[in-house]
């Protein structure tokens, strides 16, 4: 059974932290999602929709990526647990 | 080098916060007129609209990249009143070109603020854990006990016609999980936008949803999303996030017209 807690985002938690946000969470929000200045902006993303294309691909892809480590305290809040 | 201008993101009023963003690049800001971008430099060999298209796609580029975008709007999220949070690679050839974009959208980008204002967004998604019991429908329970009394060969019939009244019925209290747990949302929430679902998902989630809700009320909101989990399905929640889809919305139709 999945997990039914609440989870918030920690990107700078513990590999292991099951509050790690998986990074095709984050792929799916950053891109396609927020605001796009388009026609004043010079470039912009391709419509990529990760976490329904390619998903097997992009998750074994994620296991060898960890977040850099910060001394920004109040990026790493975890309150729930 | 030639050195682009990655923009992460609007926020009024400015923040004194120090942070690095990608590729451990210092975050500067652009202002005009009460509205501040947070920028930093980034190379044109990663940046290029061809470069970046091709990093997208794979992870070993993107990811470090992405987590960098997400930690300075996160960060900026925490601190500012109101933040538009941009999509990942909006970049500029220079700093007066982000200045005349903000000058130009001066109005719509304070208009997006306001509604953003104070507010987090979370991610709600809905996914089935095992069958909904159907027996407990009234067209279900009289079709058995005719099951029951019919003879043989009826009852083997009727027994057909029973399991399809069970699958439809099964569907009809998915559809309406799926409406239950958007009213209860919506009872709470700034605002809600369902998402679409996945095509071909091997576990297709009953609903997708991002929700706009008072940082103030954080606590309440986790709770009260906590509280409608069910013996058949659960409810799954990601954030706070900055306002990366409301921000946004108003300029989906703009976007589509121009891609």
């Amino acid at each position: 059974m999945q997990q039914p807690l609440p989870r918030q985002i920690n990107l700078l938690g513990a590999p292991d932290d099951p509050n790690q946000l998986s990074l095709v969470e984050l792929a799916d929000r950053l891109l396609n999602r927020g605001v796009v200045l388009t026609g004043e902006a010079m470039i912009s993303v391709a419509g990529v929709d990760l976490i329904y294309l390619g998903l097997n691909l992009v998750l074994t892809a994620v296991e060898n990526l960890q977040p850099r480590q910060s001394n920004e305290p109040t990026a790493a809040r975890d309150r729930r647990r | 080098v030639t050195l682009l201008v990655y923009v992460y993101g609007i926020a009024t009023p400015r923040p004194t916060l120090s942070v690095l963003g990608i590729n451990d690049r210092q975050v500067r800001w652009i202002e005009h007129n009460g509205l501040h971008a947070a920028v930093s430099d980034v190379p044109e060999e990663e940046f290029s609209e061809e470069a970046l298209n091709a990093g997208i796609s794979d992870m070993h580029w993107l990811g470090p990249r992405a987590i960098a975008h997400q930690k300075v709007n996160q960060q900026l999220h925490e601190r500012v009143e109101a933040l538009l949070p941009l999509a990942f690679g909006t970049v500029f050839r220079d700093d007066k070109r982000v200045e005349a974009m903000l000058k130009q959208q001066e109005a719509s980008l304070k208009e997006r603020l306001g509604r953003v204002r104070g507010a987090s967004e979370w991610v709600v998604t809905v996914h089935r854990t095992n069958d909904p019991d159907p027996t407990s429908s009234a067209a279900v329970k009289a079709l058995r006990r005719e099951v029951g009394q019919a003879s043989p060969g009826r009852a083997h019939l009727l027994r057909r016609r029973l399991a399809e009244l069970e699958r439809d019925e099964m569907r009809r209290m998915q559809a309406m999980a799926a409406e239950d747990v958007l009213e209860a949302l919506r009872s709470r929430a700034v605002d809600v936008f369902v998402e679409p679902l996945p095509g071909e998902a091997e576990e297709q989630p009953l609903l997708r949803a991002s929700v706009l809700a008072r940082k103030a009320h954080e606590q309440e909101f986790m709770d009260f999303v906590e509280g409608l989990n069910t013996s058949w399905y659960t409810v799954m929640l990601t954030g706070p996030w900055p306002a990366y889809r409301f921000g946004g919305l108003d300029h989906a139709a703009a976007t589509a017209a121009t891609n």
